[in-house]
C-alpha cells in the first residue's frame, strides 16, 4: 500500500493558523514532525505568534519549536508597544506639517485581534491627501523620520480600491494614543483594502489572510457591506473570493455575511494557487533578485530571470483585470508578463545609455 | 548581618518599556536595546524591589505571592540576574556563597520547586519577521525605477 501523500506545506501552514485569530482558537492537531518542518517558515513569514497562539494550550507547547514561537509572540508584544510610540511620533511630526495621515493595514489590522504580540509589525503604512503627498514626502525624508519605516500607499488605495481620500477620510476611524489622534480607514475601507493588497501581491503572506479573517468576525454589526465590496461588480467579486479563501483555508466566519454563497463556490485554480504561494511565505522568496545585464547575455540566465519573474495566476488575474471565473489563468499571465517586459524594454536604452556614459557596466539594471 | 544583606535594591524604571503578560514580564531596554522576559519569579522580585525591601523580606515576599517556602538563595539568583540585564539601578554586590549557582539551587530545592526559580530570557528577534512590502525598501533609480506595484516619485528616494 502506498504511504499516504504527506500534507504540503501550504496545507500545514493553514491547519496550523486556522482561527488563530481567535480569543480562544480551537485545539490544535499537529504532529511534532510537522511542526518542526514548519516553524522555520512561521518565524520567517511573520506568522509565529499566530502560531504559538495556537498550540500554547497544547502538548507542543515545550517543544523547541514552539519556545521559538513562543520569543516571536515575546517579540512581537514588545514590538507593539514600540510600535505604538512610532506612530504617535509620526502622527505627531505629520500634524506639525499641517498633513493629516490615514494609517492602514499594521496596526489598524493588529488592533482586531486578542493581544497585540499576535501580529508582526513592519513598515507604517500611511495615505495622505495627494495634495499633501510632497509635504508627506518632506516630512519622511526629514531627520525626525530616518529611524521609521515608513511607506506612502496613497496610490495603491487610490488605482486598485477606486476610493479616493476625501472619501476615505470622511469614514475614517478615530483613536487616541496618549494624547495623539491617529486615524484609520472605517471597517468597510479597510476591509477592502486589505482584501485588495493580499490579491496584488498575489496572497503570498499567510498573516495577510488572518487579518482578513479578523476584519470579517470582528466587523461592527451596522458593517455595510455595499460599501465594501463597492459598485465595481468584478471588484466585488475579487473581494468576496478572498473573504472565501479566508473561510475556506482558515476556517473564517461567513455564513452571516453576504458573500457567504462565493466563499463557498471558489473558482477551481484560486485555493491550489494561493497554496502554492504558501509554500514559500517568506518575504525574501517574493524580490526577485536584480536584473544583470550580465544575465541576460546567457540563455540559461534569461530562463531562469524569466522563471523569478513569471507572474502568479492571482497577480496577473488583478493586474490585468481579469475576472474570477473557471478559465485558466495562462492568457493573464502571458499578457501580464508581456506588459512588464514591455516596461523593462523601454527602459534599457536609458540603462545602457548609462552604463555606456560610466563606462563600466552597472552591477544592477533594473527590477520587473 | 553582611552589608550586602541590609541593601534594599532598587528597580530601574527609566529607559524600560514594560509589557506585563498574565505569568511573566516582558521588558526592552531602550538604552542597550536588549529584550527580556523575566518569569513569574523574577517577575514578583523586580516589582517589589523598591529601594526600602531588603532581601530576607523579598524572599518572604516571594513565598506568600507563590504560597512556597522561599530560600534566600533564590532571591539572589534573581538579584544577580536583573543586575547583570541592568533592570536594577545598580547591580548587586555579589554575596551569595561562591559557586551556589541555579544547577546547585535545583539540587537543593528539587525539581518540582525549580519551576519556582527566577528566571530571565533573551529575547530574540525572529529571523525574516520584517514587513513585506518591499517599496520603502527599494531606492528609486534613474529613469524612474521602481519593483512592481510601487511608483518613484522622486530619483535617489524610496519608492512607495
Amino acid at each position: 500500500m502506498a504511504e499516504p501523500r504527506a500534507k504540503s506545506t501550504g496545507l500545514l501552514i493553514a491547519q496550523i493558523l486556522a482561527q488563530s485569530w481567535r480569543e480562544s482558537p480551537p485545539p490544535l492537531e499537529c504532529s511534532a514532525e510537522d511542526l518542526t518542518g514548519i516553524a522555520p517558515l512561521l518565524l520567517g513569514s511573520g506568522a509565529a505568534a499566530l502560531a504559538w497562539w495556537r498550540i500554547r494550550h497544547s502538548e507542543l507547547r515545550s517543544s523547541p519549536e514552539a519556545l521559538q514561537l513562543q520569543n516571536a509572540y515575546h517579540h512581537f508584544t514588545l514590538e507593539s508597544d514600540l510600535h505604538e510610540r512610532d506612530i504617535k511620533q509620526v502622527f505627531s511630526l505629520f500634524y506639525t506639517a499641517g498633513v493629516e495621515p490615514l494609517l492602514v493595514k499594521g496596526w489598524a489590522s493588529a488592533r482586531l485581534y486578542p493581544e497585540p504580540g499576535m501580529r508582526v509589525y513592519g513598515d507604517i503604512d500611511l495615505c495622505v491627501r495627494p495634495e499633501q503627498q510632497e509635504a508627506a514626502l518632506a516630512v519622511i525624508k526629514g531627520p525626525e523620520c530616518k529611524h521609521y519605516n515608513l511607506d506612502l500607499v496613497y496610490d495603491e488605495l487610490n488605482r486598485l480600491g477606486n476610493r479616493s481620500f476625501d472619501e476615505l477620510s470622511a469614514r475614517s476611524q478615530r483613536f487616541t494614543l496618549d494624547e495623539v489622534e491617529v486615524r484609520i480607514p472605517g471597517p468597510e475601507d479597510h476591509l477592502r483594502i486589505q482584501c485588495l493588497h493580499l490579491l496584488k501581491h498575489g496572497a503570498w503572506r499567510p498573516l495577510w489572510l488572518c487579518d482578513i479573517a479578523a476584519a470579517v468576525e470582528n466587523r461592527p454589526a451596522d458593517f455595510d457591506w455595499d460599501l465594501c465590496l463597492g459598485k465595481d461588480s468584478r471588484k466585488a467579486d475579487w473581494i468576496a473570493c478572498t473573504i472565501g479563501l479566508a473561510h475556506q483555508l482558515l476556517g473564517a466566519h461567513v455564513e452571516d455575511t453576504p458573500v457567504a454563497g462565493r466563499a463557498k463556490r471558489l473558482p477551481g485554480w484560486l485555493i491550489p494557487a494561493v497554496l502554492k504561494q504558501w509554500e514559500k511565505p517568506c518575504a525574501a522568496d517574493h524580490h526577485p533578485p536584480e536584473l544583470m545585464l550580465a544575465t541576460l547575455r546567457h540563455r540559461t540566465g534569461l530562463l531562469r530571470a524569466i522563471r523569478g519573474r513569471w507572474p502568479d495566476p492571482i497577480q496577473a488575474t488583478i493586474w490585468m483585470g481579469g475576472s474570477f471565473n473557471e478559465l485558466p489563468r495562462l492568457p493573464f499571465q502571458l499578457r501580464y508578463f508581456q506588459a512588464q517586459a514591455m516596461r523593462f524594454l523601454a527602459r534599457l536604452p536609458g540603462a545602457l545609455g548609462k552604463e555606456h556614459d560610466s563606462g563600466k557596466e552597472s552591477s544592477s539594471l533594473c527590477v520587473f | 548581618m553582611k552589608r550586602a544583606e541590609r541593601l534594599a535594591p532598587e528597580a530601574r524604571i527609566k529607559g524600560l518599556v514594560v509589557h506585563p503578560l498574565d505569568e511573566e514580564v516582558l521588558v526592552y531596554d531602550l538604552e542597550r536595546h536588549k529584550a527580556h522576559c523575566l518569569n513569574k519569579s523574577a517577575a514578583l522580585i523586580w516589582n517589589r524591589c523598591d529601594g526600602k525591601t531588603g532581601v530576607a523580606d523579598l524572599a518572604q515576599y516571594l513565598g506568600e505571592e507563590l504560597k512556597a517556602p522561599v530560600d534566600e538563595e533564590m532571591v539572589w539568583l534573581a538579584l544577580d540576574q536583573l543586575g547583570k540585564t541592568g533592570l536594577l539601578r545598580e547591580e548587586m554586590p555579589a554575596a551569595r556563597k561562591p559557586g551556589l549557582s541555579r544547577r546547585e539551587l535545583i539540587k537543593r530545592i528539587g525539581v518540582g520547586g525549580a519551576m519556582a526559580l527566577p528566571l530571565i530570557t533573551s529575547i530574540v528577534a525572529p529571523k525574516a519577521a520584517q514587513a513585506a512590502t518591499t517599496c520603502g525598501s527599494v531606492i528609486c533609480q534613474a529613469g524612474n525605477i521602481c519593483p512592481t506595484g510601487c511608483t518613484c516619485l522622486s530619483v535617489g528616494a524610496a519608492c512607495v
